[in-house]
Parts: C-alpha cells; sequence; structure tokens
C-alpha cells in the first residue's frame, strides 16, 4: 500500500512520519475517481512525475554552447522525478525580464504547474579582468504565489553548467529527498595515441577530462564512495597487471595490488574502507579484499576463474564472475566470502554471463549476457533470481555496465553506432542516451555518487 | 498531449503532498553521504602488496559538498573545479613525444636484445585448449628455444571481442599458459615470462569470424636468442 512518493517518504522518514504520510496519500487518492488511476500506477511501481516549468533565464553571460535553461531541462527530464512543462503552449511566456511576473506564476499553477524555476546568470563585477560568474536560481509556488526559496552560486564561468547541475540536484532533493545524480561524473577509459587512458565527463557527456597519462593500458575504474579516488588496472609496468590508485584532487597515485599475475576488476566497498578485486597470483584467479591498512583477506578458493566482485549496496554480500560450472555465470557470497551460490544457471540464462554490476538501491544486479548469436548485451536479473530480463535491444555488442547513484540508469559501452561509445540508459529500457561521439574507442563507464 | 486541465491536478496534491514532506523536516536533513576522517599518508611509487591499502575517505572534492536547500536568502556557494588540473596538465604537453619516444626506446632495445617472434598459436572460441595445429606449431618452436636455452621467452595471451572485458583478460592469461606448460612439458629450459592482454590489443577490428579467429592467439617473443 504505497505511491512512489509514500514509498519515498518511508524511507527518508522515520517509521512513524512515514506511515502516516503514506496513509495520507493513501487515503486522499481513495475518494475522487481519478484517484484510482493513481493507485493502479503506484501498485505498478511507477512514478508519477513532478510537473515543473522553467522560465527561460536570463544569461547575461551568454554561455557559450547548450543554453543554461536546456540543461536545466535535460537534468530534471533525466532525474525522471519531473515532467517538464513549456509555458509557450499555456499561453504564458517563457522569457522574462527581471523576473517572472506574479501573474505567470499565479496562471501556471492553475494549469497544475506547482513548481517553476528562473535563472539568473551574471557577472558579479562587470568591469573585472577575470569574469566570476554569479547564477541565482528561484524556485516558485505555483499554488499559494511567491518565491519557495533561492539558490547562490559563484564560480568561472566554465562552471556554469555545473552550477545548473547542483540546481536541479537541489530541485530533486527539494521535492523528494534524493540526492540527485545531475552532479555525478562518469569515469572511463578512451583510446588515444594507440594507448587507452582514463577520462573524466559529467554524467551528461560534457567536459571530457583526461586523468592518466601512461601511454599503456588503464582500464576498469572504480570510484571511492567519495568521489575522490579512483582504483584501475594499470598495465604502465608491463609484465603485470596491477591496481593503482589515483587521488583525483592531489593528482597523487599510488599502488595497491601488484601481486605477480594479473590484479585486476576493483570495487570499492560501500564504506570506501576495502577494495575487492581478482588476482591470479595463486595460479588462477581468485577474490581477495583489502582493507585499510594494506592486509588481504582471500574470500574464494575454487580451481575455476573467480573474478569481478560487485558490492551490494549494505556491502554485506558480493556478487562475482565464475566458471565454476563450466560456464561463465553470476554467482553470489557473503561478504566474508561464505554461502557461495550461483544466481544465473546456463539452462535458464544463457552460457555465458559475466561482469556483474549491483544497484545502489539493491533491487537488481546489471551484468553482460549474450545473445543467439554469441553478442554480447546487458541483462538485468533480480538478486533473489526472481526476475530476469535483456535491457538493451538493438544491434552491436554492448558491456561494462554501471548504474547511477538513484539506481535509475545504467551506462555501457556498445558498437550500436559503429565504434564503442558510451550510453545510458534507464533501467527499464527507455531513454537511450548517446554521451560521447569523439571518434575514439570508448569504454568501461563507471558512475560516481552525485 | 495529456489532460491539462485534470491532469495535473493530481500532481498538484502530489507535488503539495511531498512539499509537506519536505517541509517536514525529516527530509530536509543531508541525505548525501559526508565522512570525514584523515588521509593516509601517500607513499607514491610504493607497492600496496607491499603495504598500503584502500585510503580512508578523504574530504569531500569541490562540487560534491551535501546539498543545502533553497533558503530566502540563501548563502553564496562557490562552484569550482574539482579536479586538480595541474599535475595531469603538465604532463599532457610532454604526453606525445613522451610516448613516441619510449616506444622508439622499446623497439631499439628490441633490436639491440635480438628480440625474435615465434609462430603465433590460435585458438578455438571460448576454449584455451591447444588445438592439434597449435601443438604442431609449438613443436617447431621448441627447437628454437632448446637451441637458444638462454634465451627469455614471452608469452601474451589475446582474445577476440566476443569476450567480455575482463573475463578475457583471465582467459587470455590461461591460453599463455597452457602455451607455457606445453613448451614446458616438452622440456625447454628458457625463463618464461606472460601476460595476458584480453582483448585490449586485437590484430584486427572487423567483426567476422576470420577477424576473430586471427585475435584468439598467443604470441611468443624471444630475446636474447640468436
Amino acid at each position: 500500500m504505497k505511491t512512489a512518493f509514500g514509498a519515498s517518504a518511508v524511507r527518508h522518514c522515520g517509521g512513524g512520519r512515514g506511515l502516516l504520510v503514506a496513509l495520507l496519500v493513501v487515503g486522499i487518492f481513495v475518494a475522487p475517481s481519478r484517484a484510482v488511476e493513481v493507485f493502479i500506477d503506484a501498485t505498478r511501481g511507477e512514478i508519477k512525475k513532478i510537473p515543473i516549468a522553467v522560465y527561460t533565464f536570463n544569461d547575461v553571460l551568454q554561455t557559450a554552447g547548450q543554453s543554461p535553461t536546456e540543461v536545466l531541462k535535460a537534468d530534471l527530464r533525466r532525474s525522471l522525478l519531473f515532467d517538464v512543462f513549456e509555458l509557450e503552449p499555456l499561453g504564458i511566456k517563457a522569457v522574462v525580464n527581471s523576473k517572472p511576473p506574479e501573474e505567470s506564476i499565479r496562471r501556471a499553477g492553475e494549469a497544475g504547474l506547482a513548481a517553476q524555476v528562473w535563472g539568473l546568470i551574471k557577472p558579479r563585477d562587470p568591469k573585472a579582468k577575470v569574469v566570476e560568474a554569479v547564477m541565482e536560481g528561484t524556485l516558485y509556488d505555483g499554488m499559494r504565489g511567491g518565491e519557495v526559496g533561492r539558490k547562490l552560486y559563484a564560480g568561472p564561468p566554465q562552471m556554469i553548467r555545473a552550477m545548473v547541475h547542483r540546481l536541479a540536484d537541489e530541485l530533486v532533493f527539494h521535492y523528494t529527498g534524493e540526492p540527485g545524480i545531475a552532479r555525478s561524473r562518469i569515469a572511463y577509459v578512451s583510446e588515444k595515441n594507440g594507448a587507452k587512458e582514463l577520462f573524466l565527463m559529467d554524467y551528461d557527456g560534457y567536459h571530457p577530462v583526461q586523468v592518466t597519462y601512461d601511454g599503456s593500458l588503464s582500464l576498469a575504474p572504480s570510484w571511492s564512495p567519495d568521489k575522490r579516488r579512483l582504483a584501475f588496472v594499470s598495465f604502465r609496468e608491463g609484465d603485470e597487471a596491477q591496481i593503482h590508485e589515483l587521488d583525483l584532487m592531489t593528482g597523487r597515485r599510488r599502488t595497491l595490488v601488484a601481486f605477480p599475475g594479473l590484479n585486476i576488476t576493483p570495487e570499492w566497498s560501500p564504506t570506501g574502507e576495502e577494495l575487492a578485486f581478482a588476482t591470479t597470483k595463486d595460479g588462477n584467479s581468485e577474490i581477495y579484499k583489502i582493507d585499510r591498512d594494506g592486509k588481504f583477506v582471500r574470500l574464494t578458493d575454487h580451481r575455476a576463474a573467480d573474478l569481478a566482485p560487485a558490492w551490494s549496496p549494505t556491502g554485506r554480500e558480493i556478487a562475482f564472475t565464475s566458471d565454476r560450472g563450466g560456464s561463465p555465470q553470476i554467482y553470489l557470497m557473503s561478504a566474508d566470502g561464505t554461502n557461495v551460490r550461483p544466481l544465473t544457471y546456463e539452462d535458464r540464462h544463457g552460457r555465458y554471463n559475466t561482469a556483474p554490476a549491483w544497484s545502489p538501491k539493491g533491487n537488481w544486479i546489471a551484468y553482460v549476457c549474450r545473445d543467439e548469436r554469441s553478442v554480447l548485451k546487458i541483462c538485468l536479473i533480480r538478486p533473489d533470481g526472481q526476475q530476469w530480463r535483456r535491457l538493451t535491444a538493438g544491434d552491436g555488442s554492448y558491456e561494462s555496465p554501471s548504474w547511477s547513484a538513484d539506481g535509475r540508469h545504467v551506462a555501457f559501452s556498445s558498437t550500436r553506432d559503429g565504434k564503442r561509445d558510451i550510453y545510458i540508459i534507464n533501467a527499464d529500457g527507455t531513454g537511450l542516451e548517446r554521451l560521447t561521439a569523439n571518434g575514439s574507442f570508448n569504454d568501461d563507464p563507471t558512475w560516481s555518487v552525485p | 498531449m495529456m489532460d491539462r486541465k485534470q491532469g495535473p491536478m493530481y500532481f498538484m496534491i502530489l507535488a503539495g503532498l511531498v512539499g509537506v514532506l519536505a517541509m517536514g523536516g525529516c527530509a530536509k536533513k543531508n541525505v548525501m553521504a559526508t565522512t570525514s576522517g584523515t588521509e593516509t599518508a601517500q607513499d607514491e611509487g610504493g607497492a600496496g602488496a607491499r603495504g598500503g591499502g584502500p585510503g580512508a575517505l578523504g574530504k569531500v572534492p569541490p562540487g560534491s559538498e551535501p546539498l543545502k536547500g533553497f533558503a530566502k536568502t540563501p548563502q553564496e556557494e562557490p562552484v569550482k573545479e574539482s579536479l586538480k588540473p595541474a599535475q595531469p596538465m603538465a604532463v599532457a604537453k610532454a604526453d606525445q613525444q613522451e610516448i613516441e619516444a619510449r616506444r622508439a626506446q622499446e623497439a631499439a632495445k628490441a633490436r639491440e636484445a635480438g628480440k625474435r617472434e615465434l609462430r603465433d598459436i590460435y585458438f578455438a572460441f571460448d576454449k584455451w585448449a591447444l588445438s592439434s595445429e597449435g601443438k604442431k606449431n609449438l613443436v617447431e618452436s621448441k627447437e628454437y628455444l632448446q637451441q637458444n636455452a638462454n634465451a627469455k621467452l614471452f608469452i601474451e595471451g589475446h582474445c577476440d571481442e566476443r569476450g567480455s572485458r575482463e573475463y578475457n583478460l583471465v582467459l587470455g592469461e590461461r591460453r599463455a599458459k597452457e602455451v607455457r606448460r606445453y613448451l614446458m612439458d616438452l622440456g625447454i629450459k628458457n625463463k618464461v615470462t606472460i601476460n595476458s592482454y584480453g582483448k585490449e590489443r586485437p590484430v584486427c577490428h572487423e567483426q567476422d569470424e576470420s577477424c576473430y579467429s586471427r585475435n584468439r592467439r598467443a604470441h611468443l617473443v624471444v630475446e636474447g636468442g640468436k
């Protein structure tokens, strides 16, 4: 008995208040006739989106590229929590001079647009040599009229997109209590000068930044949960794949795992206290974890290959790939290595299932599967194995699934448009978006927290 | 188009409720994980396997501070680049030249050392067992290796693109190890180093079996032979 919002209320509040709100929501929706529809939708697990309108930002700095207004609208749509309505079809002017007139706010409110946003971007000091941008975002209440509140940001003009992303996340936070994903980044691997280097980009594909310059292979980045460090596989030392750590704030780098053999598939635990990985130092690939003191704990012990650990959001379980049954399949175990059991089976789920990624919401595990023609696709399975489906359709091979922090999107790489590029898709298979198109090889996307 | 008269009405109720929720105080707390702690000492260049694990969570990068919510008189929030660009950028300029110089150096060293490639060994799809042809070719290579017992042998395992990136690293290593095992069984005494590049270094990029089969290989290089 809960709507999407009821559920979110329960999640973010103490039990008593959550229950109260859930009852309130149900109570209101049972009475009028339309409420029935909402209720049915809710039981299907769909989220009723919040209608919102964005007045065209007054951008005195005339930001180059995509306008801040469009960046915000795209963020709000991508959150999957808002329905972005255009004002012009309602006969309301979207372009305003100093601020949206009260009359416009009231009329949009009457049309059901309780949330209305406007922004002003200007230089702090128009005469200053080095321009500093100041952005003010205002949220209006179409029901009661007037302002709900404002946000004020300042920084160099090239950070205006980041300010807009931050405003978008504030809106998500205001209406749902969730932190949003618009500030998140995606680490990925891109080919440069014949080498594979690590790059970062904003979650919408803008602002790519190269972070390794090894001229060798840098693969499989994993974000620390504080968004500060990347662990990754480095072939810089030549004859062995090591696991390195790069501090993105200081640029410092150090070696975390350098056993003889392959040291691959690093993934930080949800607390960032431990790093799980696979190493072939024992002859075949086994899963280990390393803690803050540099202590290693072996988690698997099997003559087959065990690799690609993926932590559950609670940190209590680990999904991984093992070919102990003959073909690579997804298995689960407790984080101490006990209680190993298969999640996918060759006869039911196909003969090649690898690279699990556990949703931060805990409800799905994305992984790489193969279709009938042995081409790689992305599949989703419930951690209890009860539901299973292919997430991606279309030509080309698909790889390296990684979840957004809100659990509503999956990033992956695909050759669907020719070269391998990075895409994101909603967890229900809609909303495919291509993020990279730089003519290079782009792979291994890994999504950070906001 | 949706029914704008009725549709947004219950949205209003919903949004209103959510608003009530947000104002209820409970959802106002910062839901972003804020972490503090001391940074462990950096041991740049040191090997973690010989000490030093993942660091404690440090300061949150700029731009990742917790959300503060809307306010009637908001505090100004600085929005800065979260990366420290100084170090990578400095390297960037040297980037291309450095890589090329290193490559040239490696190639020269290889020539000096008398590097020599033996015949590639090919494998079946998803498999690491040697084929009869592969074994035959290894018997031929054995002759050379035994005549140059002091030469070092490097075996690289490679895969086609139809396996997943990480699993292919393991598969490539298995292929390299299988070749090493077979040569050892044949009695070679050379020092052998193996490595796997999975599908990261293909010899061709076409999506057909003739290319796939060329990529499923073990590449053998001998150093210090005659």
